[in-house]
């Protein structure tokens, strides 16, 4: 039994179980930094290991666990969003008193992202989706005293719970038709014998697509997005934006693009609706919001929209334009969580994009990073937002689908109105009462260098896009490869 | 003949009593509910030549898991079964729209289909119920889903722990 291709994964278990401990050993120091430095170790630790396995697919354990590129680049990915919303969460109030359990918790629940990535059945694919779920429920609804966290965490587990049943029944359906739950025996099977219209699969199909519609927040299953990302404490929220619409795109390509890519005529028209009707309804609804946060959960509905449109393109360029997207939102979505975090701890009302009014001017150095933040998710060029976001609509257009890549357009036209209107009061605004922004207190040290560091690499995947491109496209391949 | 007339019996206790769990409104009622839905569905094991399955079926789930329910059912005690306007009673009509939509469906699906194996009577498909064939299946082929529902339920138990503890803090307990 082959353990070594599954070792990424099983070090992040393995790390969640370790800072779990340290919050109940010996000594006041062990108790309130072990658990910190232990989840830093782990991060780092399994992506030297994520790096090391860079290469052909190996699978491991019985074949439950699958290690190629595409699993590997998506694991760089979660880790390195784990690794921000660990240094974010210095000194945040949810996980000051537990800070084993937050930790853990973030841990267990990055563990869960990686056997999305990396299933090799469809039975590790739930597993990988629920363990991500359970452990963002809890995480969401930590502040206990405030009853919109509360409410953000019962939310997210009633709705989570709804979605991941729709998507167990559909790949119970898949499983009976295809006649296995094996991924690569899954897609063997289909391409041998003729499948068009074949009523199960249908079903099976549309239910998935359903099911992992909820977990992305796409149109019409995203309705429980602005409560819970608003509800959430702030970093989490930032770790739920990214990582798990990362997860549940990696899912969306594992199935689609890899195990149904011969169905493709079938399923393509069911994910570019699915995926306009998210452009339209994220950036009409984020044009209204005065929370920050809400206008960002609205933005990333709007996200799930354009990076669905690679997916329904159904190409391997498709495949690597998502994940080239996934990448530079993840950071740019990082970047701009990490203004909300330094302001809120500062003001009661924080996260209110009022909150910010001439906060530029104040702390300039916040300001750039918003400003990079904002201008490549609203697809400025030359940052990654802009690159990305042509790459997805050239993959559509490519494959006819001239009205997505219509749609994406006109859809980042509108966002600019909102993500610019940030801008303006960030720099021109004059706050309420007149003179400075209220209140400054010192910036946590990690905080802030994860914000520049979030937006250097806005800026840097824009710059270095080519040879980005090249990791992408090798990931994307090894979708399709046997 | 005979196993399909088992199998219809069996499936409408399963499918009775389950709109049982989710519609009783004591949830004592619904919890010894839950105990028909688990043995139609060991009795289904059977069909499929999985006495063991079935068995464990019994012992652990209508058994010890329904127990451990009952438990904390009667730890909580009473509870008001329902608020006295719930705001979400008007779209309870839209909820069971929705699942006799997605049973028709269903239905439509598996009528249409034209599958081998779902009119053909069913074939032997080898040893799958046994204790070998299943402890097999947990160390090879399936060992990370088995290793991964730990997971799943380590970190369940965390949160619950965890959520449970605040909330008592919360309230102004110790």
């Amino acid at each position: 039994m082959n353990v070594v291709p599954a070792l990424p994964l099983m070090i992040v278990a393995g790390g969640a179980c370790v800072a779990l401990l340290a919050s109940a050993g010996p000594g006041g120091r062990v108790r309130r930094d072990g658990p910190f430095w232990a989840g830093a170790a782990t991060l780092i630790a399994a992506a030297v290991m994520s790096l090391v396995l860079w290469g052909d697919r190996q699978e491991a354990l019985g074949g439950g666990y699958r290690a190629d590129r595409f699993s590997m680049l998506l694991n760089l990915v979660f880790l390195a969003a784990a690794f921000c919303a660990l240094l974010f969460s210095v000194r945040e109030p949810a996980g000051v008193d537990r800070r084993g359990e937050y930790i853990s918790l973030l841990l267990t629940s990055t563990a869960g992202m990686m056997l999305v990535a990396g299933a090799g059945d469809l039975i590790a694919l739930f597993l990988g989706i629920e363990i991500l779920s359970v452990a963002l429920y809890v995480l969401c609804a930590l502040e206990v005293w405030r009853e919109r966290s509360l409410e953000a965490g019962l939310k997210y587990l009633i709705v989570g719970a709804v979605g991941s049943s729709f998507f167990l029944y559909g790949l119970a359906f898949l499983f009976g038709a295809s006649g296995s739950v094996k991924l690569s025996v899954i897609g063997e099977n289909l391409s041998v014998a003729s499948f068009t219209d074949e009523p199960l699969l249908l079903v099976a199909m549309a239910l998935i697509v359903t099911g992992l519609a909820f977990k992305a927040s796409a149109v019409p299953f995203h309705m429980w997005t602005p409560d819970v990302y608003e509800g959430a404490p702030t970093p989490i929220t930032a770790f739920m934006a990214t990582a798990t619409k990362v997860a549940a795109l990696a899912a969306f390509l594992r199935i689609f693009g890899g195990a149904l890519t011969d169905l493709v005529d079938t399923w393509q028209v069911a994910i570019g609706v699915v995926a306009a009707a998210s452009v339209i309804v994220g950036n009409v609804g984020a044009l209204v919001q005065r929370n920050f946060k809400r206008l960002l959960a609205y933005s990333s509905i709007a996200q799930a929209g354009y990076l669905l449109i690679g997916v329904a393109a159904g190409t391997l360029q498709g495949a690597e334009s998502v994940l080239y997207y996934l990448i530079a939102y993840t950071a740019m979505t990082l970047a701009a969580f990490a203004v909300i975090i330094i302001r809120e701890r500062e003001v009661e009302d924080g996260e209110m994009v009022d909150a910010l009014a001439g906060y530029g001017r104040a702390r300039p150095v916040v300001g750039v990073v918003a400003t990079v933040a904002m201008l490549s998710l609203a697809g400025f060029p030359p940052l990654s937002g802009f690159i990305g976001k042509f790459l997805l609509f050239g993959s559509a257009a490519e494959q006819g689908l001239w009205w997505l890549a219509v749609i994406g357009a006109v859809g980042s036209v509108v966002s600019v109105a909102y993500y610019l209107r940030v801008l303006r009061v960030m720099w021109f605004g004059t706050p309420a009462h007149g003179g400075e922004p209220r209140k400054l207190l010192t910036i946590p040290a990690p905080v802030l260098i994860t914000a520049v560091t979030a937006a250097v690499a806005v800026v840097g995947f824009g710059l270095g896009a080519s040879l980005l491109m090249d990791v992408c496209r090798d990931a994307a391949a090894a979708l399709l490869a046997a | 003949m005979g196993e399909r007339i088992t199998f219809a019996i069996a499936a409408a206790v399963a499918l009775g009593s389950a709109v049982g769990v989710v519609t009783l409104k004591n949830p004592f009622r619904a919890a010894v509910s839950l105990i028909g839905t688990l043995l139609a569905v060991a009795v289904m094991f059977l069909l499929l030549a999985a006495p063991f399955v079935a068995a464990i079926q019994v012992i652990v789930y209508a058994g010890a898991i329904v127990v451990l329910f009952l438990f904390v059912i009667a730890y909580l005690g009473e509870r008001p079964g329902r608020f006295e306007h719930d705001p979400m009673a008007r779209y309870e009509v839209v909820g069971w729209i929705a699942v006799i939509a997605l049973g028709v469906q269903g239905f439509i699906a598996l009528a249409n289909s034209r599958l081998a194996g779902i009119f053909d009577d069913p074939k032997a498909t080898g040893d799958i119920g046994s204790p070998r064939a299943i402890g097999e299946a947990f160390t090879d082929p399936f060992v990370v889903s088995f290793e991964a529902t730990s997971l799943v339920l380590l970190v369940a138990a965390l949160g619950a722990v965890l959520l449970a503890k605040r909330a008592v803090l919360g309230e102004g307990g110790r």
